[in-house]
């Protein structure tokens, strides 16, 4: 809290006015809705439905597709978290120590974070397109490739997709976080030792915990929800269902499916999980790891 | 420093890095610059090609749809053009960004400035909306937005969009760092609240304003779900619609105009992509500041 | 034999500058030198190349029998004290002092005997599982000694490590490093903005300016026999008196008729006349001796200081000040200032040099 505050004024409310008004209209209502509807059945002609407690949530978390659906999320977003991060991390630790054209490598590698989820999808449909695309005769040359029928493949396609998108953001942060260690520190670590690997490991690495722990958590919520677009343009879940993340599930149930009881719950499940991330993270920021 | 081997070597991996971002790009570029024929019969083209008129007049007037000509066939679906779509995305981005924004400010500075009954309350209110992203309220949402006949119309394109807490925050972060001596000298100096927020807050906020704007437009010029469900009016479609479209063409079983739907993921990707690189400091500041 | 030479070196930046115009300098084994000079002299970058952390445009740097303008910092066998300590703070005390040793495979027990040492003569026994933001700044600062010590290098560089300190503990902390220098005996660069820790502190000073040697000697004959007017101007607080006097017949002429007897030889007209204000002494008009001249001297103002006192007046046109014990007497009414003719330095006007 500020010190100095003002006095009793209308002002805030009217300030605070619009925010809440759009929030109560297009999130509270929609949330409310979300989470009533999960208590419901809908009656499968729609006329009416049904109070059932806790059934929808507990279809979705024993039903072998949500597990499926969970099992996917888990290992798509790890490897994209990893892969974005590590290939990220690598660059800005080569530009931060080159000293010609930092700048113009700078701008060379950050642009990609304004390019659409949904646009990088569709490039790759071609790019990966049996017939005209040369990344499919180039992957095809080392196994048998094909994202359409094997799920392995398309998983590799979609985090291959994620990955090439959300490297730009994480360069970003992580040259910053480089570049706001001590110089002087980098130069005592330069007499006390003579590998730079190892000076990364020991040094430079361990410094950059707060931003490596805030990615995480950035390219996490990535991978969960902004990652949605390209499956639907890649893969919309195919090969039969496996490449559903836990976001998808709730749209192709909840639109495509109308099982809109199930696919409440399940956006409720995702909202507690949205909800530990954001506490991790707000805890995390508050007890920050300060040296 | 002293070993000339190891600065090439950084050198090459840092060029190999913008290879891998840029290839993609550039082959989408390439090939729109051919005729949908020729990349039919050959693939996706790596060179230039001679029809960059032809590929994106036609995309941008909707002379050419996103089908291959086939011949008059009546399968031949001449939708909106591309420029409408141009249009369309520019009015999101803008429209998100600007709204956003002035909610978020005006909404922070209550937050810090002020102590007021249900305050806290409201400031938690407000948080609430960090945990829920529109892909997981988006059923209710499309109700809600048809009930009110929002349905089709620039306002329930744009309004659901900024009911998330995200640049509140932010401001709420910046306004705590203003030191108070400011507010002190302003109301030694008689401003009201209302002169404070005006005259000495939004200067100084300035290239916060514009770090927040140039993010939250790529995020409204980039949005995808929320336009596809809500928008079947064709002059209301923005670009990432006609992603969306030529997806669905795919789907069919049809095959679509490459070279054309190479250039519409160009002309999709061009505009925030240039304003990332033409304001980058602020972008960069926009992003290392929110981490704080 | 750790002898530092330093012959030729040139440093110049990309954008143009030229941070050292060809330095010579040798510094013997065990010897303290100090690097001193204006901010923008170079001394800094000169120690920075000799640590590494700066490319040597050109010239030779020789540490003991070995060339090392080329080699990588970790390889020069030098240890440096930074000026903001650089301790790694993610790392306890014990850690900071053993990271260069451990990444040079030394033995546990070689690294545990070490910083045993170096923590007993630095004090720093109990704060070895300590963080450094758990420590004060005199603290940090003992860590950072320990860190070059347990190394055992063919030199240390200083980078002005007491700037950050309070006054007190700065001048504590000048004798620490001092005396910690002698017991080892290793070769020392320290550098410093402030002449009087160079002077303290030197076995040898180096006077910089715009990246060139001004001169190098002992404080002594820093003090005493400056080589030019920024040497003169530079060391002494307050700093000596300089004057431009006209020549003739043996005498140095002030003007309104003031004259003073030179005991050497000159070849030019105009020079620059340089006197220190603590060998001046303030007298009663009218007041003589043996061996002294005496100058009228007007007395503009007193400041007093405590033990000392510093009165600025005029010799005829020229400013002047003169500083005196505090319990010597004041003159009242007309004055004159008394000094020996050989406390005179005389400067070439147009080069800067002695004469």
């Amino acid at each position: 809290m500020k010190k100095q505050l003002f006095g009793h004024s209308v002002v805030p409310y009217i300030f605070i006015a619009p925010q809440l008004a759009i929030i109560s209209i297009f999130f509270l209502w929609p949330a409310a809705q979300s989470v009533q509807l999960s208590f419901y059945l809908e009656d499968p002609w729609g006329l009416g439905s049904t109070f059932v407690w806790f059934d929808n949530y507990i279809e979705a978390l024993t039903s072998e597709s949500y597990y499926n659906s969970a099992l996917f999320t888990v290992i798509f977003s790890s490897f994209v978290a990893f892969f974005s991060m590590a290939i990220a991390l690598f660059l800005a630790v080569k530009a931060d120590v080159v000293i010609r054209g930092q700048a113009t490598y700078k701008v060379l590698l950050i642009w990609a974070y304004a390019v659409a989820p949904a646009v990088a999808g569709l490039m790759a449909v071609f790019l990966f397109n049996q017939h005209l695309g040369p990344f499919y005769a180039f992957f095809n040359f080392f196994w048998d490739y094909d994202h359409k029928i094997d799920a392995f493949d398309a998983t590799f396609v979609l985090i291959l997709v994620a990955v090439w998108k959300q490297v730009s953001v994480n360069f970003v942060y992580f040259l910053a976080g480089l570049q706001s260690i001590p110089k002087a520190v980098k130069e005592a670590a330069a007499i006390d030792c003579k590998s730079d690997t190892r000076r990364f490991w020991t040094i430079v690495f361990p410094l950059l915990a707060p931003t490596t722990f805030f990615l995480l958590i950035i390219n996490l919520t990535y991978a969960l929800f902004e990652t949605f677009p390209i499956i639907d343009v890649l893969t919309r879940g195919r090969p039969g269902g496996e490449t559903r993340t836990l976001v998808y599930k709730v749209y192709q149930d909840g639109f495509l499916g109308a099982d809109l009881g199930g696919s409440s719950a399940q956006s409720v499940i995702l909202m507690i999980i949205v909800m530990i991330l954001t506490i991790i993270q707000f805890r995390y920021i508050e007890r920050k790891i300060h040296y | 420093m002293y070993n000339k081997h190891k600065t090439i070597l950084n050198h090459v991996i840092l060029i190999l890095g913008i290879v891998f971002l840029m290839l993609p790009i550039w082959i989408a570029f390439a090939s729109s610059t051919h005729t949908a024929e020729h990349i039919a019969r050959e693939g996706v083209q790596f060179w230039l090609g001679d029809n960059f008129w032809g590929t994106y007049s036609g995309l941008l007037s909707g002379e050419s749809g996103l089908f291959a000509e086939t011949d008059g066939n009546s399968d031949q679906v001449k939708g909106v053009g591309a420029g409408i779509m141009l249009k369309n995305s520019i009015i999101l981005g803008l429209g998100f960004a600007i709204g956003k924004i002035i909610i978020s400010m005006t909404a922070a500075y209550a937050i810090v400035y002020f102590r007021f009954p249900l305050g806290n309350f409201f400031f938690w209110i407000i948080f609430l909306t960090l945990l829920l992203p529109l892909e997981v309220r988006i059923i209710p949402s499309y109700e809600i937005v048809a009930q009110l006949g929002l349905l089709n119309s620039y306002t329930g394109l744009i309004l659901p969009l900024i009911a998330s807490a995200t640049a509140t925050f932010f401001f709420r972060q910046y306004y705590k760092s203003i030191p108070d001596e400011l507010l002190e000298a302003a109301r030694l100096d008689n401003a009201g609240p209302l002169r404070f927020f005006w005259d000495i807050l939004v200067p100084l906020s300035r290239t916060m304003i514009a770090a927040i704007f140039i993010i939250m437009f790529v995020v409204g010029w980039n949005q995808y779900l929320w336009p596809i469900l809500m928008t079947t009016d064709e002059n209301l479609y923005t670009l990432l619609l006609g992603i969306k479209n030529v997806v669905n063409v795919l789907e069919e079983g049809k095959i679509p105009a490459f070279n054309r739907a190479f250039a519409l993921s160009i002309i999709a990707m061009l505009p925030p992509v240039m304003i990332v690189i033409f304001f980058q400091r602020w972008f960069i500041k926009g992003l290392v500041e929110t981490e704080k | 034999m750790a002898k530092l030479e330093l012959t030729s070196v040139v440093k110049t930046y990309p954008n143009g500058h030229e941070a050292a115009k060809g330095v010579n300098v040798t510094i013997e084994d065990g010897e303290f030198a100090v690097f001193v000079g204006p901010s923008g002299c170079g001394k800094s970058t000169l120690l920075r190349m000799i640590a590494g952390l700066e490319t040597v445009t050109d010239g030779e740097i020789r540490l003991g029998d070995r060339v090392i303008n080329t080699l990588e910092p970790a390889d020069r066998d030098i240890a440096m004290v930074f000026q903001n300590y650089a301790l790694y703070p993610h790392m306890t005390v014990r850690k900071n002092l053993a990271y260069g040793l451990i990444n040079r495979r030394f033995s546990k027990e070689e690294i545990e005997k070490r910083v045993q040492e170096a923590a007993r003569l630095l004090q720093l026994e109990e704060y070895l599982d300590r963080r450094p933001q758990q420590l004060s700044g005199g603290q940090r600062q003992r860590v950072a000694m320990g860190r070059a010590i347990v190394r055992e290098p063919e030199a240390f560089l200083f980078d002005e490590p007491l700037s950050n300190l309070d006054a007190k503990l700065r001048t504590q902390m000048r004798l620490e490093i001092k005396r910690l220098q002698k017991r080892l005996g290793v070769t020392a660069v320290y550098v410093t903005h402030d002449q009087v820790e160079a002077m303290t502190m030197a076995d040898r000073i180096v006077v910089l300016n715009h990246g060139r040697i001004e001169q190098v000697g002992t404080p002594h004959e820093v003090y005493h026999k400056p080589a030019s007017l920024f040497v003169a101007s530079f060391i002494g607080s307050p700093s000596m008196n300089l004057m431009d006097v006209s020549v003739g017949n043996g005498q140095a002429l002030f003007g309104e008729g003031l004259m003073v007897p030179l005991s050497q030889t000159v070849s030019q007209s105009e020079v620059k006349l340089g006197v220190r204000p603590e060998r001046l002494s303030l007298e009663a008009a009218g007041t003589t001796a043996e061996g002294r001249v005496s100058l009228p001297f007007s007395v503009n103002l007193v400041e007093e200081l405590g033990a000392n006192r510093l009165i600025y007046g005029q010799i005829g046109e020229h400013s002047v000040t003169v500083s005196q014990n505090s319990d010597l007497p004041l003159p009242s009414g007309e004055a004159v200032v008394l000094f020996d003719p050989a406390d005179i330095h005389l400067f070439d006007s147009q080069s800067g040099n002695r004469i």
